[in-house]
């Protein structure tokens, strides 16, 4: 099993410098030589090749064990685990295909080597197609075999090695978004507070400083939140929680969520539904996001008394969404780096809005992670209409 | 008169402690502070609270850990907890959704900075006020 991610909880408040040198342990502790303890699986029905290969990878060290079709070896993946499995297409019961289909469900980075005859190498393509790693023709030598294992072990611990950057990155972008996050919450209390005082708040003055004082901290507190999300996303780390969701209502949800902002500016906000989009397999939070970052856009960038419109219909597979606006638009050489991370298109308009410049990179990375897309169109003074184009299924 | 009701702080952030008690520093709370997640299960024990509000992040036992010990707890299952911290409730739904016991067995979970109104309503609805 993997150690559960709350482990990163508890180290948060360790001091930084014990925190390093637990990385440090662990990574010397991790890149001793991976061949003595890796555990390879020979899946194949013909037991000359199972204990040929046994017999010479155990002669190296490695531990070994055999199955003689695929649904023996799913059940062994499932029980143990497997760094190497080593895999006969052609098998009766489960097929090599078909095992390579069902372990990635089980264990995606087991690292696999398809043991083929040289009358079947386009099937080893195939196979590499469906997440193989390698793959040795029959016959081969005991050199031959030992040769591709240690390549697939070193596979192997690129594999974990990566995993495990991943997971330190994920790690220290959280600790600095609570480190940073912490002292401004506690800021923004006591300045709420103040504000409480009607002795200060009746001062235009005093509520001047105060006022802006909370806005930059927002959107301070904004960055740090699209840090982590935009960190994560890149990582592949968010845990998505895909389930089947009405667009309609997570449309609802991100207006709910901007309607304070939009209220306060006189900015009307119309969804307008050409036909019911049919139900899409998504994560919620993730969409909703998409959303949001994209109304606040259409609300930052807006006039007062502006409005904003959202169309929804559905194409064949296509879901199509469209946010427009008639604010202050984007100048055309800022079109193509709207979506670059921290671009900011920044002009005396649009001088005093806050912002990030990560919003739209957020955007841009849902829709991809979605093998959506997504257009933009903006004249200035006008107005823009960003244009997305989600797959359904 | 009926006794006040008792409230135990579990927060390792003293400003944190400072701005939930002004928060309440108006109605009839008797407030315990605890300074770590051991400390609060131990108050918890001891001083039978009505009520806890309980921070995440904090050193020696964190929130989540503190929390799952006090809905194990067959003498302080009963007690409301109230997650109150930093930590985005999206974040701590996909990065920490591994970690069982949050959103399941917490009775609320608010984002600072703390909203001395919705606190206060939340404690009421908890308290049975």
């Amino acid at each position: 099993m993997r150690s559960p991610v709350v482990n990163t909880g508890r180290s948060f408040n360790e001091p930084s410098c014990s925190k390093l040198q637990g990385i440090a342990k662990t990574k010397t502790g991790e890149t001793q030589d991976m061949t003595q303890e890796a555990k390879i699986l020979v899946i194949d029905d013909e037991e000359v090749i199972r204990e040929g290969c046994k017999k010479t990878l155990n002669r190296n060290g490695y531990e070994v064990d055999m199955a003689k079709d695929g649904n023996i070896g799913l059940k062994k993946v499932k029980e143990k685990a497997f760094d190497i499995v080593l895999l006969d297409l052609k098998m009766p019961g489960l097929s090599g295909m078909d095992f390579l289909k069902g372990v990635r469900n089980i264990d995606p980075d087991i690292v696999n080597v398809i043991i083929t005859g040289y009358a079947t190498i386009e099937s080893a393509v195939d196979a590499m197609k469906l997440g193989a790693y390698d793959y040795i023709p029959k016959p081969f030598s005991p050199e031959q075999l030992r040769q591709v294992v240690k390549r697939a072990i070193e596979k192997r611990r690129l594999i974990e090695e990566a995993k495990k950057l991943r997971k330190q990155q994920e790690q220290f972008v959280l600790m600095v978004y609570h480190e940073i996050k912490v002292p401004l919450t506690v800021v923004k209390g006591y300045l709420n507070n103040l504000m409480k005082d009607e002795m200060i708040s009746g001062n235009e003055g005093f509520n001047h400083m105060i006022s802006r004082s909370l806005l930059r901290i927002d959107s301070l507190i904004q960055l740090s939140e699209d840090m982590l999300n935009f960190s994560l996303l890149k990582g592949n780390q968010v845990k998505r929680n895909i389930e089947p969701t009405s667009v309609i209502d997570i449309l609802n949800d991100a207006m709910e969520s901007v309607s304070m902002d939009a209220k306060k500016r006189g900015i009307n906000i119309e969804l307008i539904v050409l036909d019911e989009p049919p139900i899409i397999k998504v994560d919620r939070e993730d969409i909703k996001k998409l959303f949001t970052n994209l109304l606040t856009n259409a609300i930052k960038y807006n006039k007062d008394h502006g409005s904003v419109f959202i169309i929804v219909a559905s194409k064949e597979n296509r879901l199509f969404i469209q946010i427009k606006d008639n604010g202050v638009g984007i100048k055309k050489e800022s079109l193509n780096r709207i979506f670059d991370e921290f671009y900011r298109a920044k002009d005396e308009k649009t001088r005093d809005i806050t912002g990030t410049g990560l919003g739209l990179s957020i955007v841009k990375n849902i829709v991809d992670s979605y093998k959506g897309n997504i257009d933009v169109e903006s004249e200035p003074d006008k107005g823009s209409t960003f244009s997305i184009y989600l797959p359904i299924d | 008169m009926a006794k006040n009701k008792k409230i135990l702080i579990v927060d390792d952030d003293p400003d944190d402690v400072e701005l939930i008690k002004m928060a309440l520093a108006d109605k009839p709370y008797e407030l315990i502070i605890a300074w770590n997640g051991k400390d609060g299960v131990e108050k918890a024990k001891s001083e039978k609270p009505d009520a806890i509000i309980l921070d995440i992040m904090m050193p020696e036992e964190d929130g989540f850990k503190a929390c799952k010990r006090i809905k194990a707890d067959r003498k302080l299952q009963n007690i409301p907890v109230l997650i109150l911290t930093a930590i985005g409730k999206h974040f701590s739904d996909t990065t920490y959704a591994r970690c069982e016991g949050l959103t399941l067995e917490s009775e609320d979970y608010i984002e600072k900075p703390v909203d001395g109104e919705y606190l206060v309503k939340c404690l009421k609805k908890f308290l049975g006020e």
